[in-house]
């Protein structure tokens, strides 16, 4: 499974947010897209689920172009995105949020639990009512268990306990390994490194760097670019 | 409806506003390019407000090929027709084919909303007016044209349709069938452009203006003469009054309430409901709960079916209180169905069932010429034909067109039409007869009483 | 005693009535968020359904599961055609469903003339039960509304279609993002918001007059349920039809229609000053 973005542009209403944005994600890798706030990650990401519709260039997955598909399509052809905010229905219960992504009653428990004790045994509870951190973590464990293909994370770990970042950081490498492809939006840096296979580096809509992780001169221009 | 369908269309004010306003979006997304024929819908009637010239004579010029082309010189030559006689009753010699400039007749309708459902009538006896006017030589020896303006039974589109009658179509008079909203609103635009309004539909009473003549039946004339007899035939003693909420069943109330009284009978209920009521259980209660022997139901339309229908299912139908209906028509008779309204009186100024060689005549060639299934003549459409006649003799009598001196000559005016004999009364209303018609097992109306020549309890003096 | 019997069976059948009406609108506009103005058209050309069925000759009761199958045709086809390009811009859809009416009253007209015409009661007179003669066509009236309404609501409530609803009421493209084709599942609401509007339209018919102009008695009523019984949870319908039912029986019970009237429109306006104001559909 290949996912291909050629020259995608976007924004909103007549502000273009990403000028011309083209890289490609593979099965059995992880590549991290790093960039300082603003810089459209998450517009990149709208815009490849297609909850935000292109305004040039094209997507592509596995060869077929999806770019004038509905989300719902996309999902159905095996991409699977996480939102960094709003990425849950905070009015209701944990299950009817994993009923919606398809997961039958009998898989809840099993799927919460290998989540760790911020969500084993939540499941009747109202999404809304859980912390920022559960529910970041309810999400990316939605996302990882399900079947998708291609997983493309916004923020995945913001505002979660080490050690759940720690468990995170594990569900996400064993998803790679089980070959599968994941476009990793990710500020903190030392799980950046710890996960990707390559760097994509995004600075106001364009990229300006990319490269192996196994690369250090790169590891420190993104450290660089970072900072400043 | 008339008086009726205003408030209705009050209450509606909103959506028929917003009709209007959606008109030709609305015509284009049906694709609906009707062609005008006499039952039209919406779309194109009140595409009359700005068509109307093109939509009423149409049917006309095929029945009348006669009318002249508008050159003048010849009118001088052209023979005054006797100015007295009514157009309708047949002249011993042929009288001269009318020419020259046509007198305009604009007929302010309703042919679309609540009340739409009155309106074809009105436009099949449009033909008629033109044919027997000008059959029996025309105005002052003009042939008439009619222009018909539909105000979708609403008061603002009433007012436009009456500025489009009177500034775009230049008519000499208008001829209306329409609530009294809409009258309230059209009428000071008569009043200002001294135009000759007669408003022949039925209606509360009480209008009174120098350019108006009110030609529809008044409660006091369907009500006088026929609540003794009502209460004769039955001998029932006590009324249950049941009306929608607005003027005309209230005012309607207040007569029959008097003439009850002065007929030794008590009325045990009044009740009002709002216009589009659908549900009448708990009204039905009231009404068991009264004892009333005998129900007037001044209901309009849809409230009407509905409360007959309902009523028969909680024991309170024709058959257990007998009905005198001021209202009920042969529509709303027809969808109530002869088991709920066999037995039903109803009393008006018309019916098509009228015995007289005159009016047998005149519905056998309505049938003929609109079809057997065609919407039936009935009281308002019958009431606009006798204003049309009435115009013609007066202004042919005065030897003019002029507001003044047609309204002059129209005091007194008096003549025999398919409705009967009628005259104008020095209330400008009408001195006419009042029917009443039983419903019937098969669900015919039979005229089981008439009064001749009944008086109006109006008064005016517009002066 | 009697009285009271009866009075609180006018009542119950008025909440029926009421209910069966609102609950299309119910779905469509309180949960859907679209203001849907040809609603009251649906019910009058249910209506029809049970007129054309009476026509030919056939069993009244046929025409509640046609006039649903029609209707729900129709539904789809008005959603494919109009709701679906407009749904997120409430003036147009003002504008549009408005125009919709209109249209479907053209037609009615155009196909059924403007003439009032009725559907017999299929089952005439009057019942004795609860020591009161209660006319049975509104005893069958009740029992077949609260089917539908309860067998509605459930499945709005407890089944996955409801929450598939529910989602996207709450965020269509958070509901797109879990794999959701919200487009096929607004079709299939709307559809069924017509549906049932047709099964009232057939039920209601024998109680009244089937004519062009029907639809637009319906309409205000449908609304004001709504309006009471609050938008976003479907059972709001019910609560809604139950309040103005009640408010209604008891304000003709103890003063006049024209008073009820005016007491259930104050209602709704009472209600809506202690609620958020718009269904989350209609901003969404």
């Amino acid at each position: 499974m290949r996912l291909e973005a050629t020259d995608l542009r976007s924004g909103y209403g007549t502000v273009p947010v990403l000028h011309g944005v083209s890289l490609t994600v593979s099965s059995g890798e992880i590549v991290a897209l790093v960039g300082r706030n603003g810089a459209g990650k998450t517009t990149l990401v709208r815009t490849v689920l297609g909850v935000l519709r292109s305004t040039g260039g094209a997507l592509h997955l596995d060869g077929v172009d999806i770019t004038r598909m509905p989300p719902s399509r996309r999902v159905r052809a095996g991409l699977r995105a996480t939102f960094q905010e709003r990425a849950l229905f905070g009015a209701l219960t944990v299950s009817d949020n994993l009923r919606l992504s398809g997961f039958g009653s009998e898989s809840h428990d099993r799927m919460l639990d290998a989540f760790g004790p911020a969500l084993s045994g939540r499941g009747s509870q109202r999404t809304g009512t859980l912390s920022g951190g559960e529910q970041k973590m309810l999400a990316a464990a939605i996302a990882l268990s399900t079947d998708a293909s291609l997983l493309v994370m916004d923020e995945p770990t913001e505002g979660l306990q080490p050690s759940n970042v720690a468990l995170l950081g594990d569900h996400i490498e064993s998803a790679r390994d089980a070959g599968r492809g994941v476009l990793l939006i990710e500020q903190h840096l030392e799980l950046a490194k710890r996960l990707a296979d390559r760097f994509i580096v995004l600075e106001k809509g364009e990229i300006v760097d990319s490269g192996p992780a196994s690369d250090p001169d790169l590891a420190a221009r993104v450290a660089r670019r970072l900072l400043i | 409806m008339r008086t009726i369908q205003d408030s209705r269309s009050r209450s509606r004010l909103w959506f028929v506003a917003a009709l209007v306003a959606l008109l030709a979006l609305v015509a284009a997304a049906c694709g609906e390019d009707d062609d005008g024929t006499p039952d039209a819908p919406a779309a194109t009637d009140t595409g009359a407000e700005s068509t109307d010239s093109e939509e009423a004579p149409e049917p006309e010029t095929t029945e009348a090929p006669e009318v002249p082309e508008p050159d003048e010189p010849e009118t001088t030559e052209a023979p005054e027709p006797e100015t007295t006689e009514a157009p309708d009753e047949p002249e011993p010699q042929e009288p001269a084919e009318p020419s020259g400039e046509p007198v305009r007749i604009g007929i302010l309708f309703s042919n679309s909303g609540p009340a739409g459902l009155f309106g074809p009538p009105t436009s099949n006896i449009a033909e008629f007016i033109e044919e027997d006017i000008n059959a029996a030589g025309g105005i002052n020896g003009r042939p008439v044209e009619t222009y018909l303006a539909d105000d979708a039974t609403d008061p603002a589109v009433g007012r436009q349709a009456m500025e489009q009658l009177i500034d775009s179509d230049n008519v000499d008079v208008v001829l209306g069938t329409h609530s009294s909203a809409t009258r309230q609103a059209a009428k000071p635009l008569a009043e200002d452009a001294n135009v000759l309004y007669i408003y022949a539909a039925l209606y509360e009473g009480g209008e009174c203006s120098s350019v108006m003549f009110n030609t529809g039946e008044v409660p006091s004339q369907q009500l006088a003469p026929v609540i003794p007899w009502m209460m004769e035939q039955t001998g029932g003693q006590t009324w249950f009054l049941l009306g929608n909420d607005y003027v005309w069943p209230r005012r309607s109330f207040e007569w029959a309430r008097q003439y009850i009284e002065a007929a030794g009978g008590e009325v045990v209920g009044e009740e009002y409901v709002p216009l589009g009521t659908q549900d009448f259980s708990s009204v039905a209660q009231i009404i068991a709960g009264s004892g009333a022997d005998l129900i007037f139901p001044a209901l309009v339309g849809g409230d009407a079916i509905a409360f007959e229908t309902q009523a028969v299912d909680f024991g309170i139908g024709q058959d257990a209180i007998p009905r005198l209906a001021n209202i009920y028509e042969e529509n709303v008779l027809g969808a109530m169905g002869p088991a709920v309204t066999a037995g039903m009186r109803v009393t008006l100024g018309y019916f098509k069932e009228v015995d007289s060689a005159l009016n047998n005549a005149f519905v056998g060639r309505y049938f003929e010429r609109f079809g057997a299934d065609a919407p039936p003549h009935m009281t308002f459409s019958s009431h606009i034909y006798d204003a049309a006649l009435l115009y013609a003799a007066a202004a042919n009598a005065a030897g003019t067109t002029d507001t003044a001196a047609v309204a002059a000559a129209m005091e007194g005016l008096s003549m025999t039409t398919p409705t009967g004999d009628i005259s104008i009364t020095g209330s400008r209303h009408l001195a006419q007869p009042i029917y009443v018609a039983e419903i019937q097992a098969d669900g015919s109306q039979l005229i089981v009483q008439s009064f001749a020549s009944v008086e109006p309890d109006e008064t005016c003096d517009p002066a | 005693m009697d009285a009271l019997t009866l009075e609180l069976l006018n009542g119950v059948s008025l909440f029926a009535i009421l209910a069966i009406v609102a609950l299309g609108l119910g779905i469509v506009f309180g949960l859907m968020g679209v203001i849907n103005l040809a609603h009251g058209e649906f019910v009058m050309l249910g209506a029809y359904v049970a007129y054309v069925v009476h026509t030919v000759g056939l069993n009244h009761w046929l025409s509640v599961p046609l006039a649903a199958v029609v209707l729900f045709v129709l539904g789809v086809v008005i959603e494919v055609g109009l709701i679906r390009r407009i749904h997120r811009q409430p003036e147009l859809t003002i504008l549009a469903t408005f125009g919709l009416s209109v249209c479907l009253r053209q037609i009615a007209e155009l196909v059924f003339s403007k003439d009032f015409q009725s559907v017999p009661n299929p089952v005439p007179g009057a019942t004795r039960a609860f020591g009161v003669l209660f006319p049975t066509y509104r005893y069958l009236l009740i029992a077949i509304a609260a089917v539908i309404v309860a067998a509605t609501l459930l499945a709005f409530t407890r089944s996955r279609f409801g929450l598939v609803v529910r989602a996207i009421v709450a965020d269509r493209d958070l509901a797109e993002s879990a794999g959701i084709r919200t487009g096929m599942t607004n079709l299939c609401a709307f559809g069924v918001g017509a549906a049932t509007a047709g099964i009232a339209g057939a039920l209601v018919a024998p109680l009244g007059a089937v004519e062009p102009q029907a639809g637009l008695a319906y309409l205000p009523g449908a609304f004001l349920v709504v309006i009471v019984g609050g938008y976003n949870r479907l059972w709001g319908v019910a609560v809604g039809a139950l309040a103005v039912a009640a408010v209604q029986t008891g304000v003709i019970h103890f003063y006049d229609a024209v008073w009820a009237q005016i007491a259930s429109l104050a209602l709704a306006v009472l209600v809506l000053q202690f609620r958020r104001p718009t269904p989350a559909g209609a901003v969404a």
